[in-house]
């Protein structure tokens, strides 16, 4: 049966891109997180949309599962369940059409975001945001597939906020373009056109409704200027209260803020935020003088913000500790069930006193299984802020793993309640804890998953925990 | 298993994925074996996913481990770009030496190792021609200030190097002999998973060094000085008594060198850092400072050079078991220097100027494009 499927697939993509060895085999099951996964029975790599097309078409008559993915960087759990087909796209990473008069570039699904941006950085443009998560290995299909936090979020907003066309292949196998693209006599310039917004169904979906195979995307010419701050405060309620501030200004193009962890490198105080401004030159002067005002008003200490422009420059977090990456990374078998999600900017406060109080009931437990903080932090977005409770455990210790994901069970069931977060990003791992209480919003996009995708071919339980059984 | 003294490092992969692309240019990988196959297990990411298995007792040794393992380089750029800074090469040869001790090596490997047993070079010739090359018998094991170490390839294949570096350290007016009885250093066993060997090869080699009463060993080949400076230590658990230089490093430092008066060379050079020697060895700048020296030459980097330079495709003996992938990576290489414009292709390793000489060879590219070792090239200006 198999090796009739594995034939299957070869005649699609060629037998080179196809394979059922254990060796290979093993490298497709997890992604950056956590969570552990079945290793998959076959692996195919498709070329083009149409192999793609022709895969699902092929998992609907043979009756496999599908797991769509790029290079899997998310923290999220890939989800991937024993026995089934994973796809990955890499192969599919031509950058198609920079078009800097119509402010986009087109790409295949697999090509690598960094690279997008850095060979638009050549002719000084960028992408709109400059990438998901902070891994510049993520694909652009994938980032959006999941809608990753980007750096820049409190100007920029969210990455799904600038697609402006997905081509899609359906859990039929049918292939969709979204937006003005739909219209065949059309081009890639607007995400509102031809009626509903087709695109939003997909971003964040994590591929359970279609795969995506190509984005194109909203670029923009790079700032003329930036400057960097950093401000400490002994209290995080300052703080939270400063960044409310210059958030609600718009002299911001980036807020982030610390409320947990370990302090910058070499600093004093309960709570810091780091701020980007990115502008024409006397413009980003005068936005940053504001925001220094705002924070000077709520107690808030300036400090040298050498670590704030190599974390924005470099893309690299441990910046945000004033610590190089070295040191900081290094080879350390800590793993982060992180629990993350969106509240309000006033909210914060509640959410990290529930964190600190969680934090303090089980400081025996943390002894015993060596779980450490790696951070509480938050990026500022338009309208609210995007907390990120990271603890860490040790890898190698089953026992400090089994600890590690009850207590993201525990810190998820008591941050979407009492803590009145709403995840963003999410996968196998976090799914279970918040699905079950979106009530009548839940059970439309199970209705719609049922619709377009009646067999659970792709990325089953990836957002639909019951799937995964 | 060899492998369990490096599980820390092993259970720390974050599987970030920085180890497969160049981040700047989509599409285009870092990893040759990965490039070749489009399988993760190929490259950095898959192998530390198969050690982890391997391991966690999910998946045994057996010969598609050998086949990925072996495919590999060594070209250490996963290494530069990993965001945990695993020591990944060091994790390579603790799998090569669990493949080899489970007798699982590949055929061209074996074979190969056969052959620097009982030939004492990875070429199965006979040892009496290994000094054929020479001008003439007079520094033949005599005691010198310098010793310059042949090395299998200079002495048996590439002679134009071993005649070039011959040539230039005579022009210097350096004190200097050959080895009346050189062998393999032992690189190729390392390649192998084989230490065992290589530690014996070494020790061989030094016994005679010892006996020229040098204090400076000279190399032309990277992957001699290698073994000599870097794994000397890695197996003996000794430093080793005697300097050990690149023979870029020692001319650019060397005075006399610069006192030549080279001939004027209209060329238009792109220099290929070989992955041993530049990124491995952290020799990037001396081979770009000695080809200036050259009257008439002007320099054109390729898009990947110096610490991120782009293997030949030749490392790690994988032309052994694994033909089309060296070829398929060196004829990438060959195009990428033939679209600086260059008119010749430099380097400073035997094993880098054979593969591009055979990508040129492949290509049936009519253009005259010289393909030289940095010392034939300095000791065509003499």
């Amino acid at each position: 049966m198999l090796e009739n499927l594995s034939a299957k697939l070869a005649e699609i993509v060629g037998a080179k891109h196809v394979t059922g060895k254990l060796a290979d085999r093993v490298c497709y099951s997890r992604d950056c997180g956590p969570d552990k996964a079945g290793i998959p029975a076959l692996v195919v790599q498709p070329g083009s949309t149409e192999e793609v097309s022709a895969l699902v078409k092929a998992a609907n008559d043979f009756g496999f599962q599908i797991y769509a993915r790029g290079r899997a960087t998310t923290f999220l759990g890939s989800g991937v369940k024993e026995g089934v087909v994973v796809l990955e796209t890499t192969r599919m990473n031509e950058i198609r059409k920079i078009d800097r008069e119509a402010g986009y570039v087109a790409a295949q699904c697999g090509a690598i975001w960094y690279a997008i941006d850095h060979q638009l950085h050549d002719s000084g443009w960028e992408l709109a945001v400059p990438g998901g998560g902070g891994l510049f290995s993520c694909t652009i299909g994938g980032t959006v597939a999941v809608n990753a936090i980007p750096h820049g979020a409190t100007e920029y907003g969210m990455t799904g906020d600038h697609v402006l066309s997905l081509e899609v292949v359906l859990p039929s196998g049918e292939v969709i373009r979204t937006g003005s693209a739909a219209n065949p006599a059309s081009e890639p310039i607007e995400r509102n056109a031809n009626g509903a917004d087709l695109a939003g169904l997909f971003i964040g979906s994590y591929g359970i409704l279609g795969v995506i195979t190509e984005v194109t995307y909203r670029i923009r010419r790079t700032p003329e200027a930036e400057e960097f701050r950093l401000f400490a405060f002994d209290n995080y309620g300052d703080a939270i209260d400063a960044a409310t501030g210059v958030q609600a200004s718009g002299a911001a193009t980036f807020i982030v803020g610390l409320f947990g962890g370990p302090k910058p490198n070499g600093e004093q105080g309960d709570a810091f935020l780091h701020l980007i401004v990115r502008d024409r030159a006397s413009s980003a002067r005068e936005r940053m003088r504001e925001a220094e005002a705002i924070c000077f008003s709520h107690h808030g200490r300036s400090r040298p913000a050498e670590g704030t422009r190599r974390y924005w420059q470099e893309h690299m977090y441990s910046w945000l500790r004033n610590t190089a990456p070295g040191p900081y990374y290094s080879h350390r078998p800590y793993f982060c069930p992180e629990v993350a999600g969106f509240v309000s900017s006033q909210g914060l406060k509640k959410a990290i006193a529930l964190f600190r109080d969680m934090k303090d009931e089980r400081e025996q437990a943390f002894e015993q299984f060596g779980i450490r903080v790696k951070g509480v932090d938050a990026y500022f977005s338009r309208n609210g802020a995007y907390l990120w409770i990271d603890t860490l455990y040790d890898e190698r210790r089953d026992d400090a793993w089994e600890y590690g994901m009850k207590l993201r069970g525990e810190i998820a069931e008591r941050m979407f309640t009492e803590g009145r977060m709403s995840p963003g990003g999410l996968g196998a791992g976090v799914a279970p804890y918040i699905m079950p209480k979106l009530g009548a919003s839940y059970d439309l996009l199970r209705s719609l998953k049922h619709t377009l995708d009646p067999h659970g071919t792709l990325n089953p339980g990836l957002l639909i925990p019951e799937e995964a059984r | 298993m060899k492998l369990e003294a490096y599980k820390d490092q092993i259970y720390s992969c974050l599987r970030c994925a920085f180890c497969f692309d160049h981040l700047e240019a989509s599409g285009r990988s870092i990893c040759p074996p990965y490039a070749d196959s489009g399988l993760e297990s190929f490259g950095a990411r898959g192998k530390i996913a198969m050690a982890r298995a391997l391991l966690d007792g999910v998946l045994p040794y057996d010969q598609d481990v050998a086949d990925r393992i072996f495919s590999c380089t060594e070209c250490g750029a996963c290494e530069a770009q990993c965001f945990k800074y695993l020591a990944l090469t060091n994790i390579y040869a603790a799998m090569k030496e669990d493949l080899a001790e489970r007798e699982l090596l590949l055929p061209g490997a074996a074979s190969l190792a056969n052959d620097v047993g009982a030939q004492g070079n990875p070429y199965g010739r006979p040892q009496e021609k290994r000094l054929s090359w020479l001008p003439g018998t007079e520094r033949v094991g005599t005691t010198a200030d310098v010793l310059f170490f042949v090395g299998c390839t200079p002495s048996l294949l590439r002679r134009g190097i071993a005649r070039g570096t011959y040539r230039l350290l005579d022009a210097c007016g350096v004190d200097f002999a050959v080895l009346e009885d050189e062998t393999c250093c032992g690189h190729p066993f390392m390649a192998m998973g084989l230490p065992d060997r290589a530690r014996l090869a070494l020790e061989g080699n030094l016994e005679n060094i010892r006996r020229s009463g040098a204090s400076t060993l000279v190399f032309a080949c990277p992957g001699c000085l290698k073994t000599f400076r870097d794994d000397y230590v890695k197996l003996t658990g000794e430093l080793l008594p005697i300097r050990a230089v690149h023979i870029t490093e020692y001319l650019a430092e060397l005075p006399a060198f610069h006192e030549l008066k080279l001939k004027r060379q209209s060329r238009l050079v792109t220099y290929h850092d070989p992955c041993t020697l530049g990124r491995s060895l952290g020799i990037l700048a001396p081979p770009r400072q000695l080809i200036s020296a050259v009257p008439g030459v002007k320099q054109h980097e390729m898009a990947r050079h110096g610490a991120e330079s782009f293997c030949c495709g030749s490392g790690g003996f994988v032309r052994a078991d694994h033909e089309d992938l060296a070829i398929t990576t060196q004829g990438e290489r060959y195009l990428e220097a033939l679209s600086t414009g260059a008119d010749t292709i430099v380097s400073a390793c035997p094993a880098c100027q054979t593969a591009f000489l055979d990508a040129k060879q492949r290509s049936g590219d009519s253009r005259p494009v010289d393909v030289l070792d940095v010392v034939e090239l300095l000791a065509s200006a003499l």
